[in-house]
């Protein structure tokens, strides 16, 4: 005799195996990129700052501080001048450090920090739901071919056969002639429906940090861009609301203080530098990404309409056994047996964890021995018939 | 040098005695791979790109301060680098419509640099107008960072027909020699100062070597 595991506490989505994938549904994705994004387009599309030199109003060229030589000296909007000199203002956004921890720069999460099992972002009604809803017809449309209907049946005091190019079923529930709690109207009846339940990994929580610097040839060039920067901030929260491309909203807070760098004191050697500094903060995620290496994070899931109370009759005692099955039993089950796959002993639909006790006597000694028999039940619907003193009669069964 | 001695002249001159040597003397050349920001895909923030698209190879004379391997160890272990330090004529490079950037890459050997300096480095007898020559500075770029079909000369380790170079032709102001079209100009040719060589572009090659121990120059025609 051995013992069967104990099937551990499913979770719909462990570490997103499987290859459900929803095929008409595409999550936008979140990471990194996208949230450098939207702070670069914060100041180059957005804000878009402008200077007035010279008579001229002219913007202000934004870079990320990242860019390869050859894309720098080779820029389509040029920031330097013909002898390579940076042309002045310029607005330069670094990247620093990205915090993980729980208190994302001070700025907390909107939703738990720990991470989930699952991440339900959609439920709709299947594809399949059509299907269901002809074997359901919870409208009890009476005369219609494609639904659950008696007239559809070819015997159909004993409900025999369905008509050639008709649908009909067996299940006993609503639906056989029209009745009078039966609703045809238009209002949506989603009640007994296939769901198709779509879930992602759930987000892992980023706070980065950003250094802005306004490097100015002039004072009155800085009073403006500062001037701008201060009456666009969105007040209370001195922040910015932003979204990425793929419509994730963001918002960026700007750190309390505005530094001012010059060397007007000491620019003996250098040339006049007036540069204004700030952090800003965005709290970000990184939700459904496509880095490679990573499958597609989005995963479908079919709920069940019905749930299935069936009453059994058995002729001896029903055992659940609660140990956990050691790692000998694991494989003594498969011991002279065919070559079986080791999920294959697992319950499976239509099983039962629960197993009948037998006892069985020894014909040549007066003793005898129990022993423990999975339980197998008749499934007609699924075409299974199973012969065997294991098999249990089902009485009744009650769908909710 | 007051400009009362240095006429544009004696400027032509000095050039074309600078390429005399380099061309026609020295005859060290580097490949350079100007990259294309319109073919290359750039990442819009970033300002980067992992496909560089270059333009074709441009093969220029120059000549060549060659710097051992150094060798760096760091958390990641032990790595080998190169760098470069190349003097290219600026009158040369004017002459062939050539601005070389920071971010470019050369190959000089199997190896490929990126550049990370290219300075105007002097001027001729204090005369702004006229540029000396630039400095390139070149670090040995990583295999990811840029790779391109190597040009020889290479090294002698190699099988390749142009590992080793064996025929150096001269160009002497010519627009052609044996080796293709130069792209060469020689000011006091072109102003007619001077007549253009009689005898032609020679070369070292092993058509000069009776001996068939190797390459000699060629002069006798």
């Amino acid at each position: 005799m051995t013992k069967k595991s104990i099937p551990q506490k499913r979770v719909l989505i462990k570490n997103f195996d499987g290859d459900n994938v929803p095929d008409d549904f595409e999550l936008p994705s979140i990471g990194l990129e996208d949230i450098d994004r939207a702070v670069f387009n914060l100041f180059d599309k957005e804000l878009q700052f402008e200077i007035s030199s010279k008579g001229e109003v002219r913007s202000v060229p934004v870079i990320f501080s990242t860019g390869e030589r050859f894309a720098l000296t080779r820029r389509k909007k040029p920031l330097r001048d013909k002898n390579n000199a940076n042309i002045l203002p310029l607005i330069s956004i670094v990247r620093q450090g990205i915090d993980t921890s729980p208190g994302q720069s001070g700025k907390g999460t909107a939703i738990s920090f720990r991470a989930q099992p699952n991440y339900t972002i959609k439920r709709r009604l299947s594809d399949k739901d059509r299907s269901f809803q002809n074997l359901i017809n919870k409208q009890g449309l009476k005369n219609q071919d494609n639904v659950k209907a008696k007239n559809n049946f070819v015997d159909v005091a004993n409900e025999l056969i369905a008509k050639e190019g008709h649908t009909t079923s067996r299940r006993k529930n609503t639906g056989y002639a029209f009745s009078p709690g039966a609703q045809i109207n238009l209002k949506p009846q989603i009640d007994t429906n296939i769901y198709e339940i779509i879930q992602v990994p759930y987000p892992y929580f980023v706070a980065l940090k950003y250094d802005i610097t306004f490097w100015c040839q002039y004072m009155t060039q800085g009073n403006e861009m500062i001037e701008y920067l201060l009456t666009k901030l969105q007040v209370p929260g001195a922040e910015f609301s932003v979204k990425t491309d793929g419509g994730y909203e963001l918002v960026i807070f700007m750190g309390e203080s505005i530094s001012f760098n010059n060397n007007f004191d000491s620019m003996s050697d250098d040339d006049r530098i007036i540069k204004y500094n700030f952090d800003m903060t965005v709290p970000g995620y990184i939700l459904n990404t496509k880095t490679p290496g990573l499958p597609t994070q989005t995963r479908s899931f079919i709920s069940a309409p019905f749930i299935d109370f069936t009453y059994n009759q058995v002729n001896s005692p029903v055992k659940v056994d609660y140990q956990p099955e050691t790692n000998k039993e694991t494989v003594t089950r498969h011991v002279l047996s065919d070559i079986t796959n080791i999920n294959e002993l697992t319950v499976q639909r239509g099983e039962a964890n629960e197993e009948i006790e037998r006892f069985v006597n020894n014909p040549f000694a007066n003793e005898g021995e129990s022993e423990f028999l999975r339980i197998k039940n008749t499934n007609s619907r699924t075409g299974e018939s199973i012969v065997s003193s294991r098999v249990v009669k089902k009485i009744d069964s009650q769908f909710e | 040098m007051p400009r009362l001695f240095i006429t544009p002249r004696e400027i032509n001159f000095i050039n074309d005695i600078a390429k005399e040597v380099i061309k026609d003397v020295i005859g060290q050349k580097i490949y350079l791979f100007q990259i294309s920001e319109f073919k290359s895909k750039v990442h819009d923030v970033y300002e980067e790109s992992q496909d560089k698209v270059f333009d074709t190879p441009i093969e220029l004379d120059c000549l060549v301060k060659y710097s051992g391997q150094q060798v760096v160890t760091d958390r990641f272990g032990s790595e080998k680098v190169f760098t470069i330090e190349v003097y290219i004529q600026a009158r040369d490079l004017l002459d062939k419509g050539i601005e070389i950037l920071e971010g470019d890459f050369i190959s000089y050997g199997s190896v490929f640099y990126e550049i990370t300096k290219a300075p105007s480095t002097d001027i001729i007898m204090g005369q702004i107008e006229h540029e000396r020559f630039i400095t390139i500075s070149g670090r040995q770029s990583r295999k990811d960072l840029f790779l391109s079909k190597v040009f020889g000369p290479t090294s002698e380790t190699y099988t390749d027909d142009d590992a080793v170079q064996e025929t150096f032709v001269q160009q002497r102001g010519f627009k052609n020699n044996k080796l293709g079209a130069t792209g060469d100009v020689r000011d006091l040719q072109k102003n007619g100062v001077l007549d253009t060589p009689i005898t032609g572009p020679k070369e070292v090659s092993s058509k000069g070597d009776s001996t068939n121990v190797g390459s000699s120059f060629y002069d006798d025609e």
